[in-house]
């Protein structure tokens, strides 16, 4: 599904965000990222949904080399990588519907369809009130909340979260847990990154940490890392 | 799903003017090309009116030469008619009567002059098509049946004629093409405001999957909407200033008789031709606003990863 391979990154000659960064997720798995603020986690999912190219290695996604793909081919493959932003990202005039609804229509998808689907979802995630509502008009919680409904309503076959429960409470982050893993049980391979310790140890899901720019740490189930010298891996 | 418009562009500020200002690049553009099509009508319909055609012009012998000639105005005509009515190559010969002769004349010298002044005999004459004639030859025999006698076959007037309809037409064409260049750059700078100021939700929807042909779609149809409103009004702006100048040269017609310019003016019939303009420089403004809008979009789309 996706593989690093010696992938070093930096930004305009920055510093070093991630050096000689290996490892492959297996379909249908399910990883935290962990790592303390600035370690790279935004940097690495930003790799994974094409955001960014890396300075050098491989990446792999969806066993194509990101750095073969030709530039009309990403939109499509874009579309199969759901993704929640750390700073949510929803488009500002568009109601809490409107947002989510965007990878639907962008993709085609009748509106009739977008019609039933959307409010469902919205439902689920517990803004079934909210939704002609602008996001300027709701709380972090409920804007993280739309845009986690944005990254899944696609069901993509890559979901990645930056901080998807930063901005909830506790109860709420399980209950968005419990969506992520319901989408991982239909074949979604998932990654969350997380500065939530609890949240990770209450799910029993393998971890990918980074620190210091490396991929020191991993649990491994479905992951198969390539830990450069010195790091550990354990099994989970 | 493409007809909707996700960036909100309806309330950038950036293309507010596109509207007056395509108004006003149609309106010129408009007038520009219905001026030039009517120079480029008269021009053929005076080469269609005159070619096959001649005009003879016995010009009146007055004072002595007139006592010593001893020939009417009259036998001159005669001899003339009799000669072209036999030339081969000429279809017809018809004298204009004095008050048709002097009709022409009276815009330019005025009802007193024309009624003192003596006033040349003007003979029409039809070719016959596929015919030649030797001009050089007729007027050689013209000048020895009727001293004085010229042979005008159009040729120099209507060449000076020709040349002024199509410097008109082109330059026509010209301020359509400046017009046209107008509407590119304007319409470049205000897309790239408009991509400027909606950076943030292009990368949104750039990052979830959605095609630059998607996005190009939405600045194309929001620009091409603006500029078919501006377009339609600067052309009903021009249709109504062309009835207006029409109506007031038909108005000054009545004052000037049948030779006057105002006449010319108020003779213009609006033809298929301007018609097509009319319509299909507004639509045309509209597409290139369109196509540039979505072209110079998808150029910025390209430098995205």
């Amino acid at each position: 599904m996706v593989r690093f391979e010696n992938v070093f990154m930096r930004y305009d000659g920055g510093p070093v965000i991630l050096r000689d960064v290996s490892f492959e997720l297996e379909p249908g798995s399910f990883h935290f990222l962990t790592g303390g603020s600035g370690a790279g986690k935004s940097t690495l999912l930003r790799l994974m949904y094409l955001g960014a190219r890396p300075v050098s290695g491989r990446v792999h996604l969806f066993d194509r080399d990101i750095s073969k793909i030709r530039r009309s081919e990403r939109p499509a493959m874009r579309r199969r990588v759901g993704v929640v932003f750390q700073d949510f990202r929803l488009i500002p005039h568009l109601s809490a519907l409107d947002n989510v609804a965007l990878p639907l229509r962008i993709a085609g998808t009748r509106e009739a369809l977008i019609r039933e689907h959307v409010p469902e979802l919205l439902a689920w995630v517990g803004l079934s009130g909210h939704l002609d509502a602008l996001p300027a008009t709701l709380s972090g919680g409920q804007q993280q909340r739309i845009a986690i409904a944005r990254a899944v309503i696609g069901r993509p076959s890559l979901l990645l979260a930056d901080e998807p429960t930063g901005n909830v409470d506790d109860r709420i982050a399980i209950r968005l847990l419990y969506l992520f893993e319901e989408l991982n049980k239909m074949g979604t391979t998932v990654l969350i990154a997380t500065h939530n310790e609890s949240l990770v140890r209450r799910f029993d899901h393998p971890r990918l940490h980074l620190e210091g720019a490396r991929l020191t740490r991993a649990t491994v189930r479905g992951a198969t890392v390539s830990a450069p010298a010195g790091a550990a891996a354990r099994p989970g | 799903m493409w007809g909707r418009n996700d960036l909100a562009l309806g309330r950038d500020p950036s293309t507010r003017f596109l509207p007056g200002l395509l108004a006003v690049l149609v309106y010129l553009a408009v007038l520009a090309a219905i001026g030039g099509l009517t120079a480029l009508g008269f021009v053929e319909d005076w080469d269609r009116r005159l070619s096959g055609t001649m005009t003879v012009q016995i010009p009146p012998v007055v004072g002595a030469q007139a006592e010593a000639s001893r020939e009417t105005a009259g036998e001159r005509r005669d001899a003339v008619l009799r000669l072209l009515r036999v030339t081969p190559g000429i279809a017809d010969a018809r004298p204009l009567s004095g008050a048709d002769a002097a009709a022409l004349l009276e815009p330019w010298l005025g009802p007193e002059l024309v009624g003192t002044l003596p006033m040349p005999i003007l003979v029409d004459v039809r070719l016959s098509p596929g015919q030649p004639l030797d001009r050089d030859a007729l007027a050689e025999r013209l000048e020895n049946a009727a001293p004085g006698t010229t042979l005008d076959d159009h040729a120099r007037w209507l060449a000076e004629a020709q040349a002024i309809g199509r410097s008109i037409a082109a330059t026509g064409l010209v301020v359509i093409v400046l017009v046209s260049l107008a509407a590119v750059l304007a319409v470049v700078f205000a897309v790239r405001t408009g991509l400027g100021v909606h950076r943030d939700e292009i990368e949104i929807l750039h990052l979830i999957g959605a095609p630059d042909r998607f996005i190009a779609a939405q600045f194309q149809r929001h620009t091409g909407r603006l500029a078919l409103v501006g377009a339609v009004i600067g052309a009903v702006l021009a249709a109504a200033t062309l009835a207006a100048l029409q109506w007031t040269a038909a108005r000054a017609a009545s004052g000037t008789g049948p030779a006057g310019l105002a006449s010319l003016l108020s003779s213009i019939e609006f033809g298929l031709r301007d018609w097509i303009a009319l319509v299909a420089l507004p639509v045309g403004a509209a597409l290139i606003a369109t196509v540039t809008a979505r072209a110079s979009v998808l150029v910025a789309l390209a430098r995205l990863p």
